[in-house]
């Protein structure tokens, strides 16, 4: 028997899914409007997505452990830069120089995974605050580490990374060594025109490095220790009182989510080709979080279907933004403008209708119970 | 307190050993992954007190790579990966015949290294003609950056907000 949809239904349906619908809806309204063809959308598309599904994908974990929206990403982000930062000073290239960054960045981001993850298991509750404020922290550190120890303290002399003054870090590093490589090693192009240019380029190992993570986090939840987080994220007295460790389990979901966030900020810069020393990593969390929420998950539910509709539609309306601000009042910097108050207000947006959901339902739940209790006395 | 037999348990020698692993990759990738550069050079040379003059004509291949030709006062770079490389030349001699002289194999040491074509044809053995490279940066290069005053530029890591139109 076919279950008839209520009016009740839609409202849920409408309001659990409203970030995305709007999103649709803008580029259902932008697409024309710019007036780009579907196959530059599509490749743009594309290279959004190999650029920053590794980032988005890192913070579904702490999400499962209940631990919300890890802005403390940043620190993975700072992590995989230095590691970046060694291997274009000693010259290592192409893919080698890529693993050597990784392999570099993982015990960086190790150790501040673990800072970060103790202290936010000492502000329980408040994790987001508190790890959006330990950002900020490490970056003060991260900025004195580059701008006054790489050189004097640590030994880096390369010219291209090094300032002339003989310490600190250039404010823009040339990544042209491991630009795209990654990309490039396998990469099929569809419909080019005679010259061989233009057309649909798809980088062939990113996806299956993507696709790699993917199935790793689907096979982590069904893991002990993801049993665990998930169990943790539900109730963490309920965790504790089942022989969970539940301090030991939130600081490895901190620590495997920055691990990620490292590798996935060498996979974005080396796809960007430029690093941008002081600035890459501040926005980078903002913008893989707003990429999240705009897919459709909340401070409590995220899966991997979030993290790519979310990429698509959240890229999706910067690409088209510009050229639509162009074409509609000749400026092409309300595309910018777009890009910063929709990722706030798309962040704002969810935190406020997750709390929304929360009290109604506790307020049902609560409902519910007084009403069982009636029956109770009734009877 | 746990006792040594339960520290270094079976799971402290995997993790030993994964340790190990990393760390030699790392090594090897260092090793493999690392680019230097080769100035291929035809420029009449002075080396422990003897001159050697610029060839005429030369053609060399770097690693079995295409071969390039060089006239007097010529040189070019190669990047190369990797540390051991060979270098092949061909020259003319005063009677016009092309010689060709046997693969020359040698070792970079520097992170940008200039090699001699005149030495080599000589018979110089391959370190000899082989010296440091140092870049000197261009005047307008050297101008000084100041991240300091771009990190104050920045606002308080809450995005673009402050930029200007």
């Amino acid at each position: 028997m076919r279950k008839e949809i209520t009016s009740k239904d839609v409202r849920k349906f409408l309001s659990n899914n409203i970030v995305p619908i709007i999103f649709i809806v803008l580029c259902a309204v932008c697409i024309p409007v710019a007036g780009y063809t579907g196959q530059y959308l599509v490749d743009q598309i594309i290279t959004r997505i190999v650029r920053n599904s590794f980032l988005v994908l890192s913070l579904l974990i702490p999400i499962m452990a209940g631990m919300g929206l890890n802005f403390g990403m940043t620190l993975g982000a700072m992590a995989g830069q230095i590691g970046l930062i060694f291997v274009t000073s000693w010259n290592i290239v192409s893919i080698p120089g890529l693993l050597l960054a990784a392999i570099i960045a993982t015990p960086i981001a190790v150790v501040l995974g673990w800072f970060c993850g103790s202290m936010l298991n000492k502000a329980k509750g408040r994790e987001m605050i508190t790890s959006y404020m330990i950002s900020f922290f490490m970056n003060g550190v991260y900025q004195l580490v580059v701008l006054y120890g790489m050189g004097p303290v640590i030994p880096l002399s390369n010219s291209r990374v090094i300032l002339p003054r003989g310490y600190g870090v250039r404010n823009t590093i040339d990544l042209l060594s491991v630009r795209k490589s990654i990309d490039n090693f396998w990469a099929i192009r569809l419909f080019t025109d005679e010259n061989g240019t233009g057309g649909i380029t798809i980088p062939v190992l990113t996806f299956i490095l993507i696709i790699a993570l993917c199935l790793v986090i689907v096979w982590f939840r069904k893991t002990k220790i993801g049993q665990d987080m998930r169990a943790v994220g539900q109730d963490m007295e309920v965790a504790r009182e089942a022989g969970i460790k539940v301090e030991r389990t939130r600081i490895l979901a901190i620590i495997i989510s920055t691990v990620f966030a490292a590798y996935g900020m060498i996979i974005y810069l080396s796809n960007m080709g430029t690093l941008n020393t002081y600035n890459s990593h501040s926005q980078i969390g903002m913008f893989s979080i707003a990429a999240l929420l705009v897919g459709g998950a909340s401070v409590s539910k995220a899966s991997i279907k979030n993290v790519f509709l979310g990429i698509i539609l959240f890229h999706l309306m910067f690409i088209l933004t510009p050229q639509a601000g162009r074409n509609l009042i000749g400026q092409a910097q309300i595309g910018e403008f777009f890009r910063v108050f929709v990722s706030y207000g798309v962040i704002t947006l969810s935190l406020v209708l997750y709390e929304i959901r929360t009290r109604r339902e506790k307020a049902e739940s609560a409902r519910n119970l007084a009403l069982g209790q009636k029956q109770e006395e009734k009877a | 307190m746990k006792s040594a037999k339960e520290i270094f348990d079976i799971r402290f020698f995997v993790r030993l050993a994964c340790i190990v692993v990393i760390i030699a990759l790392a090594v090897f990738l260092y090793n493999f992954g690392k680019e230097r550069t080769l100035l291929v050079d035809n420029w009449t040379i002075e080396i422990n007190g003897t001159s050697y003059r610029a060839e005429d004509w030369a053609k060399v291949s770097v690693d079995g790579q295409k071969a390039q030709e060089y006239s007097p006062r010529m040189r070019i770079s190669f990047p190369l990966r990797g540390r051991t490389h060979t270098i092949a030349i061909t020259y003319d001699d005063k009677s016009f015949n092309e010689i060709e002289l046997p693969v020359v194999e040698f070792k970079l040491e520097h992170d940008s290294s200039l090699i001699s074509i005149p030495a080599l044809v000589a018979g110089l053995p391959a370190e000899e003609c082989i010296q440091e490279f140092i870049v000197q940066p261009a005047p307008e290069a050297a101008a000084e950056e100041n991240p300091e005053e771009a990190i104050a530029e920045q606002d308080a890591g809450f995005g673009d907000m402050t930029m200007e139109i």
